[in-house]
């Protein structure tokens, strides 16, 4: 018997990928939409460093973009806590689906 | 552009000035009118030697070139000298004669407009500036001959003078655009060129001087269009002195000597010259004889000398054509002043009302009788070099034109004398005696001109030559035909003088003035015809006015049923349509709702299915 | 080595952890709820990371994820009207995961007492839902989404995989590569959260915006129709051309 492969790592992902991507579709309110990109951003992650171990375990630049992912995430995670303050000082609620001012 | 713009845009600005600012001015602009003229009159001497030839280019139509330019040569120069000084006089003497009348602004912002015009017209360089200056002059004559507008023989005159004039200005119109039909541009210097070289085509010259010919026949009164030139005399007595005895009807006279080239190059041209001249002057000397009116006499003199001006074309002497102008200008514009004095001082000028008014207007007598001899010929007189010269050419010529030139002589002396004795003269007294007034400012410009009909001649005798540079024989004139002149002057003086001892009776008898009055009888049966004419024309104008009434009618009854049928049929489609438009939108507008997720849906959606087909095909690969 | 059992076991539960936090991140009526579900799913892959030989970022993925954006997270739940769930888990019915990850959450007595109680799902409590209107296509589109990638997966799984073990000590191996090679992209993502922090920070500065009441009147202004139009007549008046005819 072998130890987990490549694939089972990449199915996880894919399964944290269409979570998040639920998440982020029927979700209404902003945070819970910021917590399916996470969740993607995530499954990105595990991308990365399972094809890392798996493929060029000599070359630590995935484990670089892992880092520059979680960095992003991050970024991401203030500017939309700041977004959604502003959002919910100036409208008095985060439901995204209430924010439909640019409606044709 | 030159400094020469200045002489005709003095009294241009004088005019619009007037025009705007008249009711303010001392002599309601009259004094103003003056001043323009005097910058042009004084203007002009610094320009004796000068050759200008300035113009701009108006503008190019295909092939053709609108020229505007001013020309100056010794001719133009010269008589561009002699209508400024002429219209000076004339224009001080108006203000004080339109002192008593209505309308003076108008009056006194035509005349300033007339100087410029004709001054534009003796300086005109291009054809069309010359045909604009040619109308301008027409226009003013119109405008100041109806000045007395209330009197309906005045309006009556000054639309006779419009329209009679037309005719021959359609002859320049056409001639002009044909010019520039045939060598491109409207300059008269190319013109004259293309005639020297003998570039236009065979007939051409002669068409060209016919045309010019008819525009310098209508405007100088010749025959047969002559009888609006003594109805003229409806105007105001200095614009009969100015526009309608020395410059304006002198126009027609310049125009053919400025374009003499031209007719010497159209030989039988000339001699249509010659022969209308001719008959006018004879036929018109006759008219003259007989009239009862001072203004009148003028009138039909100024006809008759035009005339002998023609004469003096036709025989190809422009020389003494100019000079006899000249002269011409000089005392009839006196003769004129001095009847103006006459009808100011006696409220009339109808001979049957004057008489012995030697003694109360003793100055105006002298001037008038200056002129009255000049105008006869008598020496040293000025008529007598200018005729003088006429006579020479006539002779060189053919005997019987110096017959008919002494003839000439005799008819002026005859009228001239009755019409002097009959109003100044000793025989009786006047009848109806309210002369009190005395205007002496009008007597200044009358004696002013009076001085230079006497001197003049003599004085440019010579200088005319040299200055005006035609080629033209020169031989003086047997003495006998000099000594047959001045005889025939002194008889016709005497002759006229005598006929008047019982009244002024016609010198000839009545015929004479049948002459005039058919002449102008045959005009008016010809206005009357065309008056008829316009009549029928008017049941014409009926018809067609019931017929754009139908298609205007039709029209609208178009425009009706196809209002129609947009309500009814166009317009529900249209509804029907946006409706159908508005319905689609309605149902995409959820696409664009603004939601976030629904865009979000949108792309995934689309990614997914993209992903499926790529897979797919991948697979079938 | 650990022997392939046990490293099997290990994938399984961390597998599991990840998934089902995930799951329950995105079902659950308690906003709450959800970021805890969302802390174990990030310890799962953190357990992952671990497994995959990369404790570096297994480290930083506990330290940045949990112990920092959660923070974030349950900063923001303070901002919204229901972060516990009860009111929602109360008046809505449960189906399936939802059920399950809601369990007590529901306070029975406003159950019975609410008229509407067990009427419809989110979608006919406009106002009050967790969900968008766009639930069930949006199940459909990422089981699809998951289905294909997992297809796609097992169908062709050919990747060069290379049977060598990373280097133990690869924290030292990531520090020299981030001053070396990826020097750039590193400074790059240092100021990116510069950036970052400055605009968070100027966005929450006050500043002017129209009040409601002033937005109100110039929608109105703009929502009012223009005037219809008074006449469009065309008709000139009729050129009466009989007077000619007295004359």
């Amino acid at each position: 018997m072998i130890a987990p492969p490549l694939t089972a790592f990449l199915i996880v992902a894919a399964l944290l990928f269409a979570i998040g991507l639920y998440a982020i579709l029927a979700q209404r309110t902003a945070v819970m939409v910021l917590m399916g990109i996470e969740c993607i951003l995530n499954a990105v992650g595990l991308n990365l460093i399972a094809f890392w171990r798996f493929t060029a375990p000599g070359d630590y630049s995935g484990q670089i973009f892992a880092i520059i992912i979680v960095t992003v995430g991050a970024i991401e995670m203030a500017l939309g806590l700041a977004i959604m303050m502003l959002l919910y000082r100036n409208r008095r609620t985060v439901q995204v689906d209430d924010y439909t001012e640019l409606k044709g | 552009m030159t400094a020469l713009a200045l002489v005709p845009l003095a009294p241009f600005v004088a005019a619009l000035l007037i025009l705007a600012f008249g009711n303010r001015l001392p002599a309601r602009g009259g004094w103003l009118a003056v001043l323009g003229t005097l910058i042009a009159a004084i203007a002009l001497p610094f320009f004796h030697d000068a050759k200008i030839d300035a113009g701009i280019e108006w503008f190019t139509l295909g092939p053709w070139h609108f020229t505007l330019s001013l020309h100056l040569d010794r001719l133009s120069w010269w008589v561009a000298t002699v209508v400024a000084w002429v219209t000076l006089a004339v224009n001080f003497y108006a203000v004080r004669y339109m002192q008593t009348e209505n309308g003076r602004v108008r009056f006194h912002a035509w005349m300033a407009f007339f100087a410029a015009s004709m001054l534009t017209l003796v300086l005109a360089g291009s054809l069309l500036l010359l045909f604009l200056a040619w109308e301008g002059v027409s226009l003013a004559s119109f405008a100041l001959i109806a000045q007395r507008h209330e009197e309906s023989d005045a309006r009556r005159a000054a639309l006779k003078a419009l329209l009679m004039t037309r005719f021959g200005d359609f002859g320049l119109l056409l001639g002009w655009l044909l010019a520039l039909h045939f060598i491109g541009t409207t300059d008269i210097a190319a013109l004259l060129g293309a005639v020297h070289a003998g570039r236009l085509p065979q007939g051409v010259p002669l068409l060209l001087a016919m045309l010019f010919l008819a525009a310098a026949v209508g405007k100088s009164a010749q025959l047969p269009l002559t009888a609006w030139l003594p109805d003229a005399m409806a105007g105001p007595t200095p614009v009969s002195a100015l526009i309608h005895s020395a410059t304006m009807v002198a126009a027609g006279v310049y125009l053919v000597t400025r374009l003499f080239p031209l007719f010497a190059a159209a030989p039988p041209a000339l001699d249509v010259v010659l022969w209308i001249g001719g008959i006018t002057a004879v036929f018109a000397a006759l008219a003259a004889t007989a009239q009862a009116d001072l203004k009148r006499i003028l009138a039909w003199s100024t006809v008759s000398q035009l005339g002998e001006m023609f004469i003096a074309l036709g025989l190809r002497a422009p020389i003494a054509a100019t000079f006899h102008l000249t002269t011409h200008a000089v005392f009839k514009a006196c003769l004129f002043l001095g009847a103006g004095v006459v009808e100011r001082a006696t409220n009339s000028h109808e001979l049957d009302r004057l008489g012995g008014l030697y003694r109360r207007l003793p100055w105006a007598t002298a001037a008038f009788i200056a002129a009255a001899l000049a105008l006869s010929g008598l020496p040293p007189f000025s008529g007598y070099w200018s005729e003088e010269r006429i006579l020479e050419a006539a002779v060189a010529a053919h005997t019987g034109w110096a017959i008919v030139l002494l003839v000439l002589i005799a008819l002026a002396g005859i009228y001239i004398g009755r019409a002097a004795m009959a109003t100044f003269g000793p025989w009786r007294e006047m009848r109806n005696d309210d002369a009190s007034r005395k205007p002496w400012i009008m007597l200044v410009p009358t004696l002013a001109l009076a001085i230079a009909a006497l001197a003049l001649g003599g004085s440019l005798k010579n200088p005319v030559s040299h200055v005006l540079l035609f080629a033209e024989s020169s031989a003086p004139p047997a003495w006998w035909w000099q000594a047959g002149a001045i005889v025939a002057s002194v008889a016709g003086l005497a002759f006229g003088a005598w006929r008047t001892r019982r009244g002024p009776v016609p010198a000839f008898g009545g015929w004479a003035g049948v002459l005039g009055t058919s002449v102008q009888r045959i005009a008016d049966a010809a206005a009357r015809t065309g008056d008829s004419l316009g009549a029928a024309s008017r049941t014409l104008e009926h018809v067609l006015d019931r017929l754009a009434q139908a298609v205007v009618a039709a029209a609208w009854s178009l425009a009706r049923g196809a209002r129609t049928a947009e309500d009814r049929g166009l317009s529900v489609g249209n509804d029907r349509l946006a409706w159908a438009l508005g319905a689609a939108g309605a149902r995409l507008r959820p696409l664009e709702s603004g939601k976030v997720f629904l865009y979000t849906a949108g792309v995934f959606g689309w990614t997914l299915l993209a992903g499926i087909v790529i897979t797919l095909i991948v697979w079938w690969i | 080595m650990i022997a392939p059992v046990v490293e099997w076991i290990a994938f399984a539960v961390f597998a599991f952890i990840a998934v089902a936090g995930a799951l329950g991140m995105t079902t659950t009526m308690s906003m709450f709820r959800s970021g805890i579900f969302l802390m174990a799913s990030f310890i799962g892959v953190a357990g992952l990371f671990i497994l995959l030989l990369a404790d570096l970022i297994a480290l930083l993925q506990v330290m940045m994820y949990i112990g920092g954006m959660l923070v974030m997270i349950l900063f923001m739940l303070l901002f919204s009207h229901d972060p516990g769930g009860a009111m929602m888990s109360t008046h809505m019915t449960l189906k399936g995961p939802e059920r399950w990850f809601s369990l007590g959450l529901a306070r029975k007595q406003a159950h019975e007492n609410d008229p509407h109680a067990g009427h419809g799902d989110g979608m006919s409590m406009e106002g009050m839902s967790m969900y968008t209107a766009i639930k069930r296509p949006a199940v459909i589109l990422a089981a699809l989404t998951g289905v294909l990638l997992i297809a796609l997966l097992i169908w062709r799984p050919h990747w060069a995989v290379v049977h060598t073990l990373p280097d133990q000590d690869s924290p030292a191996r990531i520090g020299e590569l981030l001053m070396g090679k990826y020097m750039l992209a590193f400074e790059g993502a240092g100021l990116m959260i510069l950036l970052g922090i400055f605009g968070a920070v100027l966005m929450q500065r006050p500043a002017k915006y129209p009040d409601s009441s002033e937005r109100d009147t110039l929608q109105a202004a703009i929502d009012e129709p223009p005037p219809p139009v008074e006449s469009d007549a065309l008709e000139p008046e009729v050129l009466d051309l009989r007077e000619d005819d007295e004359r």
